[in-house]
């Protein structure tokens, strides 16, 4: 009788190895593996007719292997725990020497006359993948939602490069008539060549400071997080979002404020949700035709600073006020409706919030960018 | 004949200003389109107005030019389509698109 129940929970031991989808590893206490189940043989590359008797080491990245004996040492010894009963992320070894992620948890067993150690072991390469390929996605993401922000940018960056060029040909030109001028009819040519000369080169430099902002904002992907003044960071937004807003009509104004407000931030994402925001705001006014002033201020409450870009156009259209976050939310003829839907990731990914409201005099709406100050910071700002 | 430049854009007025005078022509520059209107004009003077002033509709200013006799040479930076929109009928000879041809510019004069 004894016998038949032996050899019924062997078997079932045995088809419960074979079917586990985890590898499953027993080692007795010198280290030494008993049992290596199928799952293993995938895992690691070994049969189990390689594995079996041999140290666990076999499996794992010389690191690891080298501190192993300790390990082992120290909880036989003192009991204390680096792994068993807690489970952790650890690295494996493949018999190509591919070194890989896996999550073990290894239990404790005290057999009366020995000790063993039962271990779980989960491949973690495949989460991993679909985790970076997220992060990759939302990457991308986030920087062609930046690129289409500029492209729709386009025919107003073209209007404002133009002012300066066209400054520029008419001062060349007019340089030429005074050089051609013969030489009894020149007054102080000299100091006139050299003052119509100082203001080509400015606006040359006010067309090359278009260009390089543009660049700046359009080409940096990786994130890059710094304490930064806040206030740096919306005059370089608001400069670039304001382009041919005058033009319109529109009055884009940043209040001042005295003191520095530092955020431990992506300078060039929270750009991009300002550019966003100012653009929506200019772009309401300017389709409805109504309305004239765009508000940006940024103030200091609590543990936050808060950012807002308000604006006195007609106001959120009730029947997109709902799913306002959400991605493909437009009413625009040619709008992609991702920019505020990238906004609020950027924002809740600081640790923020974004939230639109009605202004409370008159029609338009205020978007409020709350993120957390940087208290270590607080006083001593970097360069934005 | 003095030429009136009526443009916003500072650097632009002034550059067109300066190529203006070496030309041999009296000039004056208006960054806006209240104080042009303030501004006495003959029938002999010259107009050169940039399309999108961020105070009055260029509309307004050719009305106001066309009472008085006085020519106007439009200059802009914006797209055809904006400009039909703008001022429907304007000759498109006397249309010159940024950046400005000074060649272009002496001929209209
Ligand atoms: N300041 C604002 N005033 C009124 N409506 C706004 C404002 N900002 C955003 N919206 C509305 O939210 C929609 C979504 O904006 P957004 O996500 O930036 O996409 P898009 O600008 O491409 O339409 C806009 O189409 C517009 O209807
Ligand atoms: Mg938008």
């Amino acid at each position: 009788m004894d016998d038949d129940r032996i050899t019924t929970s062997d078997v079932r031991l045995a088809s419960l190895l074979e079917t586990a989808v985890d590898g499953i590893i027993i080692v007795d206490r010198s280290g030494t593996i008993l049992v290596y189940n199928a799952a293993c043989e995938r895992l690691f590359g070994y049969t189990a007719n390689e594995a079996v008797g041999a140290n666990v080491k076999l499996i794992m990245p010389s690191s690891y292997a080298d501190a192993h004996d300790g390990y082992m040492e120290s909880y036989l010894t003192t009991g204390e725990r680096k792994i068993i009963g807690i489970g952790r992320e650890v690295a494996a070894r493949h018999k190509d020497g591919t070194v890989f992620p896996i999550e073990l948890s290894v239990g404790d067993a005290r057999l009366p006359d020995q000790r063993q150690f039962i271990g779980i072991m989960r491949d973690l390469r495949p989460r991993m993948e679909s985790q970076q390929r997220l992060n990759d996605l939302q990457d991308q993401l986030v920087h062609m939602a930046r690129v289409s922000a500029m492209d729709e940018m386009g025919a107003t960056l073209a209007h404002e490069l133009n002012q300066p060029l066209t400054a520029i040909m008419l001062y060349l030109d007019a340089l030429k008539r005074v050089a051609e001028k013969p030489p009894e009819t020149r007054q102080d040519t000299g100091t006139v060549l050299g003052q119509i000369v100082e203001k080509t080169v400015r606006e040359a430099d006010r067309a090359g400071a278009i260009i390089r902002r543009l660049r700046q904002f359009v080409e940096r992907k990786e994130t890059d997080r710094q304490s930064v003044d806040l206030r740096h960071v919306i005059s370089d937004a608001v400069d670039l979002a304001s382009l041919g807003a005058r033009a319109l009509g529109i009055d884009v104004r940043v209040e001042k404020t005295p003191d520095p407000i530092v955020c431990f931030v992506d300078p060039i994402q929270i750009q991009q949700v300002m550019i966003n925001l100012v653009r929506n705001a200019i772009d309401a006014i300017g389709e409805a035709q109504c309305g004239q002033r765009v508000d940006i201020a940024c103030s200091v409450s609590g543990a936050e600073a808060i950012m807002s870009v308000s604006d006195d156009g007609p106001g959120i259209e009730p029947a997109i006020r709902e799913k306002l976050f959400k991605a493909f939310t437009t009413t625009k003829e040619s709008g992609l409706g991702i920019g505020l839907a990238i906004a609020q990731s950027i924002a809740q990914n600081h640790g923020g919030t974004l939230a639109a409201q009605d202004r409370d005099s008159g029609s338009g709406t205020v978007f409020e960018l709350r993120l957390p100050l940087d208290v270590d910071n607080a006083s001593g700002p970097q360069q934005a | 004949m003095t030429v009136h430049i009526v443009e916003d854009d500072r650097a632009v007025a002034d550059s067109l200003a300066l190529v203006l005078a070496q030309m041999g022509h009296a000039v004056e520059i208006y960054n806006d389109g209240r104080t042009f209107l303030q501004a006495e004009l003959s029938s002999d003077d010259k107009i050169i107005l940039d399309l999108h002033l961020p105070d009055m509709a260029a509309a307004t200013i050719l009305s106001h030019a066309k009472d008085r006799g006085t020519g106007v040479i439009v200059i802009t930076a914006l797209g055809k389509s904006q400009i039909d929109r703008e001022i429907p009928g304007f000759d498109p000879d006397r249309i010159l698109r940024k950046p400005i041809d000074p060649q272009m510019l002496a001929r209209l004069l």
